[in-house]
């Protein structure tokens, strides 16, 4: 719902009827500007108060509830015009109204009778009204509807996000806590029903686990024996279960350790020695990888080459030859039966030499096998017209083979000239694969060596502390490192021995398996697995969304300013949680981003979380104390403009453009309404709060 | 009309049972995408390509297991799905010049004859792939960290 006015009566320092404290508002950027102490933030106590029943204790820093705040909530102004008996009341009206275009009012009421001089006697809490406007008239609504009519003006999950005052900023989004962007995506999202449809599956798929265990002992042709090995079985998922949540904390561990490290190098002294190590580094990294890619490929097609290369036949000569002697001696039996009892004898067998070739011999009158010429009526003329006109032999052996022979024959032919580079092939390979082992070890090496350097402008460095820091911190990580690689060999064995119980047990299985229980534990295994697959997938999604659309705000937010500015990225840690950080256009962080930039960027993640996937900014107000004040001044014009054009209505208070000739610079905003307050006190007496109220004026652009 | 290329085709040779961890071990169970092979540390894609590849080192090591009736085998996918083709060629070519298979018997013999010597071809077959297997898995046993180095499959048929 969108908020259309305010007003309040004797509310805090706003004394006097609603009529003289009232603010209307429209779509867009609507400004309350005044001065240090005018009643900004009274203004936004309003607000809260008349949702939420409690206002700002600034000398407590905390949200005080009305019980306590009492008769604090009214204007002393108005306390003071009292007489003993008489009843004064603190009053707060909104007017919200909904995208259907219907109304209501919410008003919240605290009273407090005169005893005597600084005595009161105060209602014990505050009521609150909600009434709709129906048929030209407000119509007060049951209680029972309030919550939801609340929940329409602001749901309480975004509150922190919509509602906030500057100096909240920082803590509502804390860079460092690994776990608060996905407390925001869970938050922001319906993420978490993902969970429920896990858990379905999870319980599906251990029940039918155990259905299908029970089912295969009842058939096993041991069943003591079953169940023993069922019981191995449980005790070994226990315990990948336990390494499982060891390797997880392990991996918190590594990534901690891994940021502390990167955080103290971001602290040398020498920034230049520093950029120079980050670059080349960097230079060899990448070199690195892609001498990685190149070693995998290649031993890829190492792998392909054993087949496709047919390295596989490198010593099959011998045999290809023992093949050829057998097949010489079939050809000689088999031609000696298909030319028993003929005159001439011709060797070759059918369709040999090809007829094509025959046919040109007969035209050349030449035969091509010996070089001897053939003329035309010649007894060799003759005999070569005598292969072509050959017929296949027929009914002389039950089954003739000899093409098939022929063929696998002419398979070792065709091989038979490949086989000769086989060796140098394989050898060219291996110097290739041994070239780009050197190549890799040398980056490494260079990589290790400019470490070594980086320990020394480490070491050289001013500050003991960061030292010895980052020494206990490597050495952490390279300990957690260790652990890791210790638990995951661990978990190998343990899914090695289940495996074995597993095969144990199938193997003691007699008869067949009900075909509806296999069916059902692999039908929920697989979907426990999918479902999970599935929450992961979208959290990632919502993730990279969320860090596109940070990203452009950040970018609309600063673009007068002509610093370094970075940009926002979302790095995910080994054990899959993500984390925001400010790195430079090389990726690297920049550890020590002014004050400004880190309000800005934590503010483009809250407007991001805001406006990108359920667009709450289409739907509800944005509401702000001062967010500017802790903000250079350069950035705030970058701040108004994405406020203005990305929430269809925002409510900010501030001292920015107090003066007359900065207000131009509204104009370039999707404004609203634009109000300056002041206080005012008619005897002059500004210190006597007695005697304070605020002046509204209304700012025409 | 018996096609002998279909006979071959339909032949399943088999392995024995005690290869078959090593198997899954190093192959890829039933193929699957070529790229996976690698992410999963295989070095063989297919059952059939380190059955053909253990056939080869087998008979160039002249290393032979002669199967019985007793040893019972586990067979898989039959010749005429293995790839490439014109390798299983040579490998038949090579069973039949080591084996008693008699060419020239065949074309005049009857159906029964050609299966028992279509059966000879497949117990070579059988014989050295499951030496083969023996050999490699036994210098395996002895060093498993042979498996580590990328080129050691390449390298054996050098020794």
């Amino acid at each position: 719902m969108i908020i259309s006015s305010i007003s309040m009566k004797n509310f805090q320092c706003y004394s006097g009827e609603h009529e003289s404290n009232t603010l209307h508002f429209s779509d867009g950027l609507n400004l309350i500007i005044g001065d240090n102490g005018g009643g900004k933030s009274k203004l936004y106590d309003a607000f809260y108060w008349v949702i939420h029943n409690q206002v700002f204790q600034s000398d407590q820093r905390q949200m005080i509830n009305t019980r306590i705040y009492k008769d604090n909530l009214i204007s002393d102004k108005a306390k003071a015009d009292c007489q003993i008996g008489d009843t004064v009341s603190a009053e707060v009206t909104l007017i919200v109204t909904s995208t259907g275009d219907k109304k209501y009012k919410l008003e919240r009421i605290f009273k407090a009778t005169k005893l005597a001089d600084r005595e009161w006697e105060a209602d014990t809490d505050s009521t609150m009204l909600i009434s709709e406007f129906l048929h030209t008239k407000w119509n007060l609504l049951p209680s029972a509807k309030y919550s939801h009519i609340i929940n329409r003006v602001i749901p309480g999950h975004i509150k922190p996000y919509m509602w906030f005052q500057g100096e909240q900023v920082d803590s509502l989004m804390d860079l460092a806590d690994s776990t608060a962007l996905s407390q925001v995506v869970n938050l922001l999202s319906d993420i978490s029903d993902y969970d429920d449809l896990i858990s379905i599956a999870t319980n599906g798929a251990s029940r039918a686990n155990k259905e299908l265990k029970k089912h295969k002992s009842t058939i096993s042709s041991d069943e003591a024996k079953s169940k023993s090995l069922n019981t191995q079985l449980e005790s070994c998922d226990n315990n990948i279960d336990k390494l499982n949540n060891q390797i997880d904390v392990c991996d918190q561990q590594i990534e901690t350790a891994k940021l502390k490290v990167e955080e103290l190098i971001s602290k040398v002294d020498d920034a230049e020695a520093k950029a120079k190590y980050k670059s080349k580094k960097k230079v060899l990294k990448d070199e690195y990888n892609s001498l990685e890619k190149q070693l995998l490929n290649a031993n890829n097609n190492s792998s392909k080459g054993l087949f496709r290369k047919h390295w596989v036949l490198k010593n099959i000569s011998p045999f290809f030859k023992k093949f050829d002697d057998k097949y010489k001696r079939y050809t000689i039996k088999h031609n000696e039966k298909v030319n028993a009892g003929k005159a001439n004898e011709i060797k070759l067998p059918l369709n040999m030499p090809r007829p094509v070739h025959v046919e040109q011999m007969i035209e050349d009158e030449s035969c091509y096998v010996c070089g001897r010429s053939a003329p035309k009526g010649s007894e060799a003329h003759e005999h070569i017209i005598s292969l072509i006109k050959r017929e296949p032999a027929k009914d002389i052996f039950e089954n003739d083979f000899s093409n098939e022979f022929e063929s696998l024959y002419n398979n070792n032919l065709r091989y038979g000239v490949a086989i000769d580079g086989i060796d140098e092939s394989i050898k060219n390979n291996f110097k290739n694969i041994i070239d780009i082992k050197n190549r890799l070890t040398k980056t490494a090496n260079e990589i290790k060596e400019i470490d070594s350097q980086f320990d020394i402008l480490i070491e050289e460095d001013k500050s003991e502390d960061i030292l010895g820091s980052y020494k206990q911190h490597t050495e952490n990580k390279e300990k957690f490192d260790r652990n890791k690689t210790k638990l995951l060999r661990e978990l190998e064995i343990a899914l090695k021995e289940k495996e074995d119980i597993q095969s144990k047990i199938d193997n003691l299985v007699t008869g067949e398996i009900d075909k509806v229980k296999e069916a059902a534990d692999f039908i929920f295994s697989n979907l426990e697995k999918l479902a999970k697959s599935t929450k992961q997938h979208v959290f990632e999604s919502i993730i990279s969304e969320l860090e596109e659309f940070s990203n452009e705000i950040f970018k609309d937010m600063t673009e007068k300013n002509a610093s370094i500015k970075g940009q926002i990225k979302f790095k995910k840690l080994a054990n899959g949680v993500y984390i925001p950080e400010i790195v430079d256009s090389d990726g690297y962080i920049i550890n020590s981003p002014n004050d400004s930039n880190i309000i800005l960027v934590k503010l483009a993640l809250i407007m991001a979380i805001l406006t990108a996937r359920a667009k709450w900014s289409d739907n509800y107000s944005l509401i702000s104390d001062a967010p500017t004040s802790k903000m250079a001044e350069n950035y705030t014009f970058g701040f108004y403009k994405t406020l203005s054009n990305r929430f269809k209505q925002s409510i900010v208070t501030t001292y920015d453009f107090l003066e007359d000739d900065r207000k131009e610079a509204l104009n370039k905003f999707n404004i609203g309404k634009v109000y300056q307050i002041e206080p005012s006190s008619p005897a002059g007496d500004s210190d006597n709060r007695s005697d304070l109220s605020v002046n509204i004026r209304e700012v025409l652009l | 009309m018996i096609s002998l290329q279909e006979k071959f085709g339909n032949l399943k040779p088999g392995y024995m049972q005690k290869y078959k961890d090593f198997i899954d071990q190093v192959a890829q169970f039933g193929g699957g995408a070529e790229g996976d092979k690698y992410t999963q540390a295989k070095s063989f894609s297919n059952t059939y390509e380190l059955y053909i590849y253990a056939f080869f080192i087998g008979l160039y090591n002249d290393k032979r297991i002669d199967i019985t009736d007793e040893d019972k085998l586990t067979s898989f996918w039959e010749m005429k799905n293995w790839k490439p083709e014109e390798l299983t060629n040579s490998l038949l070519t090579c069973a039949i010049a080591v084996s008693d298979f008699d060419m020239n018997s065949i074309e005049e013999k009857d159906n029964d004859f050609i299966s028992k010597q279509i059966r000879l071809v497949k117990s070579e077959i059988e014989a050295f792939a499951n030496g083969g297997l023996e050999l490699i898995k036994s210098e395996i046993d002895q060093d498993p960290e042979l498996l580590e180095d990328d080129m050691y499959f390449i390298k054996l048929l050098s020794t």
